[in-house]
């Protein structure tokens, strides 16, 4: 299976796991472990007592294992995904920054203006820029002339579990891959068929949060999300047979020991 | 009144360190897990300057939490 290279950076999984909505430190770390994903997504907060999620991430993980990927989730405008890009940055010391700028809180869809906005900014000031975007190819294209180092289509509605909706708009990506930067089907799965679907598209890779840390048993979970990953990854790169309006036997034709037609039974 | 993680404080002439020592404590969270906006200005790493906080300074103390 060929290697993932984002930003120059060689990455050994080509699933992608957020650290949001597991019961507790422990099970997120037993999940991301079996999942054997190395690049993880966090978010930046304010410090506050008793509130949801909001304890401290960095002292919670091995950050030598794991590629440290934090998100601008919260953001509205291009201005507050600077703020929080810029403190993340400051946080974990990465440059790499999955950029989310979104209004909508129904639906959870990104902004395209205001994401390329900053995603303009964000580059000329030296972050590896990961936008989510919706699945819209001519965006795509505008942030990889930017300096994009990926896209990341959603699949579905963030935290939703409708799965592949927009799978006809992520062929066109899979079909433009050769001038995009590497795409990562972003948001909306629920199985692990999905992501594989996903990847037998010819994404480059697929990010689960929802699907792992609210599945019965979020451990088993991640790990099939990773082997479905690298199964749809090496089919993808095996090639499908062409496909047939008609049946084809598998069996050969000639030699088969059928009674004579006028044999009685 | 300073602005600290959007609540307004009655904090004026204290350090900034002093500021963000009592939130982390009673966070639990060690200084060394908090990056500090101060107005527009980023400090991490217990790094913050020893100025005194002024009426209408805008602190922000912030961690790497949860997310996807």
């Amino acid at each position: 299976m060929s290697e993932l290279v984002i930003a120059g950076q060689r990455l050994n999984s080509r699933l992608f796991v957020g650290t949001g909505k597991y019961r507790d430190f422990a099970l997120m770390r037993e999940a991301l472990e079996a999942s054997g994903a190395e690049v993880v997504t966090v978010s930046v907060r304010r410090v506050e007592v008793g509130a949801a999620g909001h304890q401290g991430l960095l002292e919670a993980l091995d950050w030598r294992r794991y590629r440290v990927l934090p998100n601008t989730a919260g953001a509205r405008t291009a201005i507050e995904a600077l703020r929080l890009a810029r403190l993340g940055r400051a946080l974990t010391g990465s440059e790499w920054v999955k950029l989310e700028v979104i209004p909508d809180p129904t639906y959870l869809l990104p902004d395209p203006l205001e994401t390329y906005r900053a995603a303009e900014v964000l580059v000329q000031e030296g972050f590896t820029v990961l936008p989510y975007i919706a699945p819209d190819p001519v965006l795509a294209h505008k942030l990889a002339r930017l300096g994009c180092a990926t896209v990341m289509p959603l699949a579905a509605p963030i935290g939703s579990g409708q799965g592949l909706k927009n799978r006809a708009m992520l062929e066109i990506f899979a079909r433009q891959r050769a001038v995009l930067p590497p795409v990562v089907v972003d948001a909306g799965l629920r199985w692990p068929s999905e992501a594989a679907g996903a990847m037998e598209l010819g994404a480059d890779a697929v990010l689960v949060n929802t699907a792992i840390a609210e599945a019965q048993d979020p451990v088993a979970m991640a790990a099939a999300f990773g082997q479905a990953v690298r199964a749809g990854r090496m089919a993808y790169e095996a090639g499908p047979m062409p496909e047939r309006a008609f049946a084809s036997p598998s069996s050969p034709t000639q030699g088969v020991p059928l009674p004579q037609p006028e044999e009685p039974l | 009144m300073v602005w600290i993680n959007g609540k307004a404080v009655e904090a004026e002439g204290k350090s900034l360190s002093e500021v963000v020592e009592a939130v982390c404590g009673q966070r639990g969270i060690s200084l060394e897990a908090v990056a500090v906006m101060l107005n527009d200005e980023i400090w991490v790493k217990g790094r913050w300057p020893a100025r005194p906080l002024a009426a209408g300074d805008v602190v922000e103390v912030v961690a790497v939490m949860q997310g996807g």
